[in-house]
């Protein structure tokens, strides 16, 4: 059990780092084509860790798996998510070239 | 205030600079705002769910890992057509 | 968790400020999407996970939806104009 707890809090920690530093991202970075890959790191990183820690800590069962399966949902949309708003913005077409 | 709450506290920091860039711009840049914003909320959720040891808060983060990809969906494919750029770059926030 | 409440009432505070200050409808639609997920986050941490359920079906993806579909409707007149024209009320242009 306890070794259970440090597994997910590592993966917590890992997931929380990546969600903050796609935020600082967010925040810091030049261009608007460069915050899309901000926003990628989140949904591939950030929400599927955290995600996987909740389920490492609630354990095997039907609740780990809708843990995974909302997981597993962000990890697809992100991209979709990403290429939609890239094609929104390269269809504008006021985008700096960068 | 256990492990889960103290990192949906900590993960709410990375709301601030969604509302920053959702304050400023084009509407492009707002939707990448809110798209990130959604990922976000979701893991909020589910830590809320787990700090708070409430498992049906869990369908919140469901719902809205369905919801927030295709309301940026339906997002894109209504400003596609928006001719923006003209007198309503004026005068925002 | 009262830091959480904290910051969830500060957020929402800041997306309402910001779609009550965002001129263009457009643009106000998104930040509304960003107030609903702010709303809903606020009535989660209050303990209200249904009216959070509801807050998010419908701010989220309904309110934002229908003012675009609005915003839409009303501009087509002018899609085809001139960009830095202000768009007289004029009904000839309808046609296109």
């Amino acid at each position: 059990m306890t070794g259970r707890h440090a597994v997910a809090l590592v993966l917590l920690s890992a997931g929380s780092a990546a969600l903050l530093l796609a935020g600082a991202a967010f925040a810091r970075l030049p261009g608007r084509y460069l915050r899309l890959h901000a926003l990628s790191a989140a949904t591939t990183l950030g929400a599927p860790l955290t995600a996987a820690a909740l389920a490492v800590e609630t354990g095997p069962g039907r609740a780990a798996l809708k843990l995974l399966l909302i997981g597993g949902l962000v990890l697809a949309a992100g991209p979709v998510t990403t290429m939609a708003i890239g094609r929104l913005t390269a269809r504008q077409g006021r985008e700096q070239p960068r | 205030m256990n492990a889960w709450l103290a990192a949906a506290a900590v993960d709410t920091a990375v709301l601030a600079p969604c509302l920053w860039r959702c304050a400023l711009g084009p509407p492009e840049e707002r939707l990448a705002a809110v798209a990130l914003a959604g990922p976000v909320v979701t893991v909020l959720f589910l830590l809320l769910s787990q700090g708070l040891s409430r498992p049906s808060y869990g369908d919140l983060a469901l719902v809205l890992a369905v919801l927030a990809p295709a309301g940026t969906l339906v997002f894109t494919r209504l400003l596609a057509g928006e001719p923006h750029g003209d007198a309503a770059d004026e005068g925002t926030g | 968790m009262t830091a959480l409440i904290a910051v969830a009432l500060l957020l929402t505070a800041a997306f309402a400020t910001l779609a009550a200050l965002t001129r263009d409808p457009a643009r106000q639609a998104i930040v509304l999407s960003g107030l609903g997920l702010a709303l809903a986050f606020l009535f989660t941490t209050l303990q209200a996970p249904d009216v959070a359920l509801s807050q998010l079906g419908v701010g989220t993806a309904v309110t934002p939806l229908l003012i675009l579909l609005t915003v839409r409707k009303v501009r087509r007149p002018r899609a085809g104009d001139e960009p830095d024209r202000p768009a007289p009320p004029d009904r000839r242009r309808e046609r296109r």
